[in-house]
């Protein structure tokens, strides 16, 4: 009689949900359930998922299997290969991928209310996943793990299957829709300050990203639930469901440019500098930041050559290029080190080899500006006697001549170098390569060659053109640290001032601003980042066009310059 | 054991035939039975099986091989005795002893898989023959053991802490929402499931 009274009192109980009970969770989808999607009678609870008898071997299901058909999610940057379906997975997606009916078991129909026709989960709710899984985080296959990523500990809430395989259910408990998190979505763990996803997926938590107290903006707030960018960590850029198909589960469209996530935040809206201001300057990094970016891109590797080895191959720059946003933090640093805004960005150094990460800026550079087979000429730049595109063996400190990128210049006497500077020196590429807006141009827009008025991306005034009369604003980026009063006076061992003010020749026109390559270079003829323009500089007596290097403060030219014959004329 | 055995033999004491007449568990409603009462059907008053431990005047012989994914799975007592129908291996409803065919060309479930018929193959199946433990997380969020039997659950062994076809099931009381469940339908996974 007692047991018939207990078990009258428990017959009458269910109704009260208990937190961390599938009854009254999105899952129970009996008549009493509390979510859209309802049985029209059905009183059980775990028959939408399990049966006594008659089960899968997965969990007692009690759901059809969903069968073939699902498209795996794929990412070059992944070194497992994640295929069809497995475990646990197939029972989650028999109603998750809105190909079956909610009420469907193996042995019945059950009637329901709120599903969309034929039963299944409506396509406009994002708890149907569909079939394409590209745009979901990767399932059935067994954590590889790498420098970025390791198997949960022991004991973690988050669990692999007893394949050691990731299922959906290492991140969700399908009984307990608030039971890890305070957020719902029956998640083991928050995702607030990347609590989930750190499980596994390794950072330094060094980027700025990690730790910014920025607000996010009205859309993305109501989205993901969290106010500022440390909160949302990584659910500001990624979705676990629902990002690009491209891989990656990057919140961002499958028709937006590649750079519109970054800019979304970083366009003004979030992070104090405006870098879309830069991006829309007629010179500009991102002018070819389309869709053409492969996170696994490299030297080797699944993803497309880079450097291209291509003539053909697409040149492209987005933001990821040379910023990783998982690493990437406001630290400065002296030349020739990589700032904290390259921070965790591959590069290739002066060998050719890639280096992970790029201890050096121009590393990062190198990615697309030395041993690339699609470098082409930008419109209007000086054709030379030397031209070599591979800017690594430009900067190479065993050339005749570069300004100091890699190492201090070969030239101990640099005539009105200003402070800082000296002979032993070295400069960034961004030192010249930088925005027309930014601190170094006197701008307060963000640091860095993302965009400039300015032809090749200068961070000021550069002309090139013959005829140029001189002035401080004409050779402004020269004069940033060659003194002007200083080479335009008796000062410099070579007549500047007869050749740029009197005789109006731009600087480019002697000087190579990079340099000149052992390869194609002399110590004699290209010392001192000589390499002539041939649109202004000709042929002399006897068809020599050549600097000869003599000595300390002094050289000759033989050439035509201005319908003036040089022969063998020294300073 | 010793109140498993009480337990079992009150059911079947003062579970009258009256309470299987009718139901699925009543046989005599099949054609060409030739028993004079449902209770033949499982039960002898002499010259039963005793083979099985603890088993209840069973009248039937019984399978112990059965598999769990494959592999070979050691049924307990009670469950081999509701199996000796329900794993669908016998073609007429036969006692063991004077092999006395009480009901031919009868198989379970209509011969088809499924449904009554559970198979020798238990992997798709509740585990059965499992020490109720309460402990972990998991599946094994559980309610106690205590718990258990308050709520109505019966359990099997030496120490009473064998999870059995007997456990969930009883064969001679029918309710209102069927399969023969202790306590009824509904929220019936969840007295013990912690979930």
């Amino acid at each position: 009689m007692r047991l018939l009274v207990a078990v009258a009192l428990l017959a009458a109980s269910p109704a009260l949900a208990a937190p961390g009970r599938v009854a009254g969770s999105k899952h129970d989808l009996s008549v009493t359930g509390p979510g859209p999607i309802k049985a029209e009678q059905e009183t059980r609870v775990c028959i939408f998922c399990h049966v006594p008898h008659q089960g899968s071997r997965e969990a007692l299901s009690s759901r059809p299997d969903p069968g073939a058909g699902h498209r795996p999610y794929a990412s070059g940057t992944m070194r497992a290969r994640p295929g069809a379906p497995s475990g646990a997975s197939r029972v989650c997606l028999s109603c998750h991928d809105g190909t079956i009916a909610i009420g469907r078991t193996t042995s019945e129909l059950i009637a329901m209310n709120g599903a969309a026709p034929g039963g299944v989960i409506p396509s406009t709710r994002r708890s149907n996943l569909g079939t394409d899984l590209r745009r979901t985080h990767p399932i059935s296959f067994a954590p590889a793990p790498a420098a970025s990523t390791h198997r949960p500990a022991p004991h973690d809430a988050v669990r692999l299957d007893r394949n050691g395989e990731l299922q959906c259910t290492a991140c969700h408990d399908p009984h307990a829709e608030y039971g890890g998190s305070a957020e719902g979505k029956f998640l083991v763990k928050p995702t607030a300050g990347a609590q989930l996803c750190a499980t596994c997926h390794v950072s330094s938590g060094a980027s700025s990203h990690a730790s910014s107290p920025a607000a996010l903006p009205p859309a993305e707030r109501a989205a993901t639930g969290y106010a500022s960018v440390a909160e949302a960590a990584c659910m500001a850029c990624h979705r676990s469901h629902g990002g690009d198909a491209r891989g990656g589960l990057v919140a961002r469209g499958d028709v937006e440019r590649d750079d519109a996530l970054c800019l979304r935040c970083h366009g003004g809206a979030v992070a104090r500098l405006d870098v879309a201001l830069d991006a829309a300057k007629p010179y500009s990094h991102a002018i070819d930041g389309g869709r053409q970016h492969d996170a696994a891109e490299g030297p080797s590797g699944p993803g497309p050559r880079l450097p291209e080895t291509s003539a053909a191959a697409p040149r492209h720059a987005v933001c990821v290029d040379c910023h990783d946003p998982h690493e990437a933090n406001g630290q400065r640093t002296a030349a020739p080190l990589a700032g904290g805004a390259l921070a965790g960005v591959w590069g290739i150094d002066l060998a050719g080899r890639p280096v992970t990460p790029a201890r050096f800026q121009y590393e990062v550079c190198f990615k697309c500006h030395a041993d690339s087979a699609n470098q082409a000429d930008a419109p209007g730049a000086v054709r030379r006697a030397r031209p070599e595109p591979n800017l690594r063996l430009v900067f190479d400190p065993s050339a005749p001549s570069f300004h100091p990128v890699a190492a201090p210049g070969r030239n101990p006497e640099v005539p009105g170098l200003l402070p800082p500077y000296d002979e032993t020196s070295l400069v960034y590429c961004t030192d010249c390569h930088a925005s027309s807006s930014g601190p170094g141009a006197g701008g307060s827009g963000p640091r860095g060659p993302h965009g400039s008025v300015y032809p090749h991306l200068l961070e000021r005034s550069y002309s090139t053109a013959d005829g140029t009369v001189e002035s401080a604003a004409a050779y402004a980026l020269c004069y940033k640290c060659h003194d002007r009063e200083v080479l335009l006076s008796s000062r410099s061992a070579f007549p500047h001032r007869r050749h740029v003010v009197d005789g109006r020749a731009a600087c480019a026109a002697c000087h190579a601003a990079h340099g000149v390559a052992r390869t194609s270079g002399t110590d004699t003829a290209n010392a001192h980042l000589v390499d002539f323009d041939l649109s202004v500089v000709g042929p002399g007596p006897g068809g020599r066009r050549e600097y000869e290097r003599r000595g300390p403060r002094t050289g000759s030219c033989a050439l035509r310059c201005h319908g003036r014959e040089h022969d063998r004329t020294t300073y | 054991m010793k109140k498993a055995i009480v337990l079992g033999l009150a059911l079947f004491a003062t579970t009258a035939s009256a309470a299987i007449t009718g139901t699925p568990h009543d046989l005599l409603k099949l054609a060409g039975n030739t028993a004079s009462s449902a209770c033949q059907y499982c039960h002898m008053p002499h010259h039963s099986n005793t083979a099985v431990t603890d088993a209840p005047l069973w009248a039937k012989a019984v399978r112990t091989s059965y598999t769990d994914g494959g592999v070979a799975k050691t049924v307990g007592s009670n469950s081999q005795l509701c199996l000796s129908c329900h794993d669908g291996t016998a073609s007429a409803v036969t006692t063991q002893h004077n092999g006395q065919t009480l009901a031919t060309a009868y198989t379970i479930n209509g011969g088809a898989t499924g449904g009554t018929n559970v198979g020798t193959e238990l992997g798709n199946d509740h585990p059965v023959s499992i020490t109720y433990a309460s402990a972990g997380g998991g599946l094994a969020a559980l309610v106690s053991l205590t718990a258990a039997k308050t709520a109505g659950f019966v359990f099997f062994g030496a120490t009473a802490d064998q999870l059995e076809c007997g456990s969930c099931h009883d064969p001679h009381v029918q309710p209102t929402g069927g399969n023969f469940l202790r306590g009824g339908t509904g929220d019936f996974c969840t007295k013990c499931h912690q979930k």
